[in-house]
């Protein structure tokens, strides 16, 4: 006989995905109990806040990312994207996303312009894109960013794969 | 006659949490809590004689606001820290004075100063926000509590510099029998401060003064009222003071304050309580009464 209690609304964005939560620091996806309400913090790491996003762009564990808000500071970084970038979160919030990552190839034809695609995803424009950036003073080194939606409160979520 | 009951405690009364009740509060295990302390310096509980924390629930309640206005704990906490109870408060001057920020702590003093008196900031802001580091009785201060204490001497000194000068002819001397980072010595130092600003002349000396030195004050200074605070001297020294004030001056007061003298079923010494405020204000009301002009006794050479 079927259980209810284990059934839950989901939630689903408008291309007919799940929203998935993830914690904005270890990025480990929180495992609610049913009759437990969700905590904002990540009862995990104790460092992070639960963030919801599209499980399309939600990062995997091990995937580094950061939280950009429409104003291009950065609001969170993950662990890993501690360690690849060699910044301490507490250092790094607050400041410029280009302080830590830049286009590529700025100057390629078609090149996305990374900074207006964080404005319009963070305010509100759903539409995940990818696009490739390169930490902001390192040359040769590329990663394949893909950028989401993400909150509360809505920012850009940006992961790095 | 006692003019106030003694009281058993001088902790001002404020909401506190235990550890349990602000992590269920804040949805997080109170191993977290504790870890953020650690970490990030804050929460800033407070510690009982037991050693249990005790968090300020407007400091929970500020942290959980910001977890719904940022992406991450440390950025909450920063916005929590900032906002505290309101533009100043103990609590914030607390965070500041833990983390040794003391252009911060000057920062809150200065906002406290656009809304309340001198006094008020005194006795609401810096002296709980002080009070707020001191650890359990018999231990050594901590290096924070050091550094605020030091701090706050600084400021009550500065605020003592620009004072009035004194309007009244009458005096008050205070004899102060606290050691450097007691919390008695700066509400000491606050009534100095609040007498000055009344428009008192005000001397405030150590209680450890041998009697030719004491006799001598006395004689120059003639005080109209004599105020003890500090719970650091010995009773044979408090006695000195008290005895050489009756012996050297006629119609002198001798009072207390913040309990300098043991308690006793009918004490002697008349209780000016442990508000700097409402001490000046009882003070105020002895000069304000009849007048006793307080005289040399005549015919007793100085005590050696």
């Amino acid at each position: 006989m079927r259980r209810l209690r284990s059934l839950r609304p989901v939630e689903v964005v408008e291309r007919g995905l799940d929203v998935v939560s993830f914690c904005g620091h270890c990025a480990l996806r929180p495992d609610h109990a049913a009759d437990a309400p969700p905590s904002r913090v990540c009862g995990h790491c104790g460092l992070g806040l639960v963030l919801r996003a599209a499980a399309d762009v939600a990062p995997r564990r091990d995937e580094p990312f950061l939280i950009v808000d429409t104003t291009l500071s950065v609001c969170a970084v993950s662990a890993a994207a501690e360690q690849l970038l060699a910044v301490d979160e507490t250092q790094a919030v607050n400041k410029h996303v280009a302080d830590f990552l830049v286009p590529a190839d700025a100057n390629a034809p078609g090149a996305e312009n990374l900074l207006a695609l964080l404005v319009a995803v963070a305010g509100g424009s759903g539409e995940p894109r990818t696009t490739v950036v390169r930490p902001r003073q390192e040359f040769g080194v590329r990663f394949k960013a893909r950028i989401g939606p993400c909150g509360p409160p809505p920012a850009a979520l940006l992961v790095l794969s | 006659m006692p003019l106030v009951p003694r009281q058993a405690s001088f902790e001002l009364p404020m909401s506190v949490l235990r550890t349990h009740a602000a992590a269920a509060m804040l949805g997080v295990s109170p191993n977290t809590l504790r870890s953020w302390e650690r970490r990030f310096g804050y929460p800033t509980p407070r510690r009982t004689a037991g050693g249990h924390r005790q968090f300020d629930l407007a400091e929970i309640e500020a942290l959980r606001q910001a977890f719904e206005e940022t992406h991450n704990v440390s950025s909450a906490i920063s916005i929590a820290r900032e906002r505290g109870t309101g533009p100043s408060s103990p609590t914030r001057l607390r965070s500041a004075l833990r983390r040794f920020e003391e252009i911060e702590a000057d920062r809150i003093l200065e906002e406290s100063l656009a809304v309340r008196s001198v006094e008020r900031t005194v006795e609401e802001v810096l002296l709980p926000g002080v009070a707020g580091l001191d650890g359990p009785k018999g231990e050594a201060p901590s290096a924070e509590m050091g550094f605020a204490w030091r701090w706050a001497t600084g400021w009550l000194a500065a605020a003592k510099r620009v004072a009035p000068a004194a309007t009244r002819p009458e005096s008050v001397l205070i004899f102060d029998a606290s050691a450097p980072c007691d919390i008695d010595a700066l509400h000491a130092q606050a009534l100095e401060l609040c007498l000055r600003r009344a428009g008192i002349r005000t001397l405030m000396l150590t209680a450890e003064l041998d009697s030719g030195r004491l006799a001598h004050v006395l004689g120059t200074l003639t005080p109209r009222l004599v105020v003890m605070t500090g719970r650091r001297a010995w009773l044979d020294a408090l006695g000195r003071i008290a005895y050489g004030s009756r012996r050297a001056l006629e119609h002198v007061e001798i009072l207390d304050f913040r309990g300098a003298l043991p308690e006793a079923d009918q004490p002697a010494v008349p209780r000016l309580g442990t508000s700097a405020i409402g001490a000046r204000d009882l003070l105020l009301a002895r000069l304000n009464a009849p007048d006793v002009p307080v005289r040399r006794r005549s015919g007793l050479a100085q005590a050696g």
